[in-house]
């Protein structure tokens, strides 16, 4: 019995280094864009993984890890953390506060991405957390089971939030070589609409 | 608010109609003026049935086996279910319920078909969408873990050993 218990807990601890932890940056990213604050994403990174390895059993093995702990750390995210932590993210973008929150960082240009990053942190959360999901390359299918949503949702979120993002940044787009075109005048028109939720 | 109805009920007609929901009864009565009964006892709660708050009725008579000439009186009545129970408002359901959100102790959190099927490269979308989720992904911040919080981590499942 302690045999077969170690067996279990070994291949246990084999998916964890080979698949859930080269997955640890990917998470704890996801985890910070959501919070706004390091310790926090650090505290919930942790849950994740921590929740993962208490519910290891349902997972198989070399199958969709990255989306299995993002669908917990969302759900986390959800039920532990929103509720009693303070949100920064949720600010109006014009907020001095939301100055301080993370920007890429680069060698030759410190304020590069600032815009980029206030216009996502100005998204409503559910518009946010689809975007950071896209920006992660998950596929439809998978996005609407991270979030427990039908896919026509995300699509609809998704194509109002690049709406939003594409306006926002459609100067600073092309100054930077990209060709971002704000070709939609409907943004924000049913409930999923910043600062609805 | 309290709505009391009044109908003289045959045997027949009253158990068949057990089988049906209130509203479909109401709405067959007023098509058909036919006399039902309605048996909330019979057709059941959902809000009752999980003890949900805000769902309490009160039954000042139940239905009884019906005779040709008597009538049932069934009074609904919707009250705030704390008022009406005496349970503390600690009792309404949180958002953490796991009713109104997924637990993650939930098993249906983990089962979803999606996951357990290795993941596919996701077809390309139109330029202008490609074009702007590279802008994006070009300026998001490259956010590593530390190495801490892997120890973190590891020592964690330690001692969580199953």
């Amino acid at each position: 019995m302690a045999n077969l218990s170690n067996k279990a807990n070994s291949a246990q601890a084999r998916v964890f280094e080979q698949e859930f932890f080269p997955l640890l940056d990917a998470v704890y990213a996801f985890s910070y864009r959501l919070t706004g604050d390091r310790t926090q994403a650090e505290d919930l990174a942790q849950e994740t993984y921590m929740k993962a390895w208490r519910f290891i059993e349902r997972y198989q093995a070399d199958t969709n890890a990255k989306a299995w702990l993002f669908r917990i750390c969302r759900n986390a995210f959800i039920n532990d953390w929103r509720s009693r932590k303070a949100q920064p993210r949720t600010r109006d973008i014009e907020d001095p506060a939301l100055r301080m929150l993370p920007v890429a960082e680069s060698s030759g240009n410190e304020r590069m991405g600032d815009e980029v990053m206030l216009a996502i942190q100005g998204l409503s959360e559910n518009f946010r957390t689809v975007i950071l999901l896209d920006l992660e390359d998950f596929r439809y299918e998978e996005i609407a089971a991270i979030l427990d949503v039908p896919i026509g949702t995300v699509r609809s979120r998704l194509h109002r939030a690049r709406t939003i993002l594409a306006k926002k940044l459609q100067v600073y787009g092309r100054s930077q070589g990209y060709n971002v075109q704000d070709n939609e005048g409907r943004i924000g028109e049913d409930e999923d609409a910043p600062g609805a939720s | 608010m309290s709505i009391t109805s009044q109908h003289s009920i045959s045997g027949q007609q009253a158990s068949d109609a057990r089988s049906f929901s209130c509203l479909a009864l109401i709405s067959a009565s007023v098509i058909n003026w036919q006399p039902v009964s309605i048996c909330p006892s019979q057709v059941g709660s959902r809000g009752r049935q999980y003890g949900l708050p805000g769902s309490e009725e009160v039954v000042r008579n139940e239905c009884s086996k019906p005779s040709g000439s008597m009538p049932a009186q069934i009074y609904f009545s919707m009250k705030n279910a704390h008022k009406l129970t005496g349970r503390p408002d600690s009792d309404k359901l949180q958002f953490n319920d796991p009713i109104v959100a997924n637990n993650p102790a939930e098993p249906a959190v983990f089962e979803h078909g999606i996951f357990s099927q290795r993941s596919v490269p996701r077809p390309p979308e139109s330029p202008e969408v490609e074009s702007l989720r590279s802008l994006l992904k070009a300026n998001l911040s490259k956010e590593k873990a530390s190495p801490a919080l892997l120890e973190r981590i590891r020592s964690g499942m330690l001692e969580n050993k199953m």
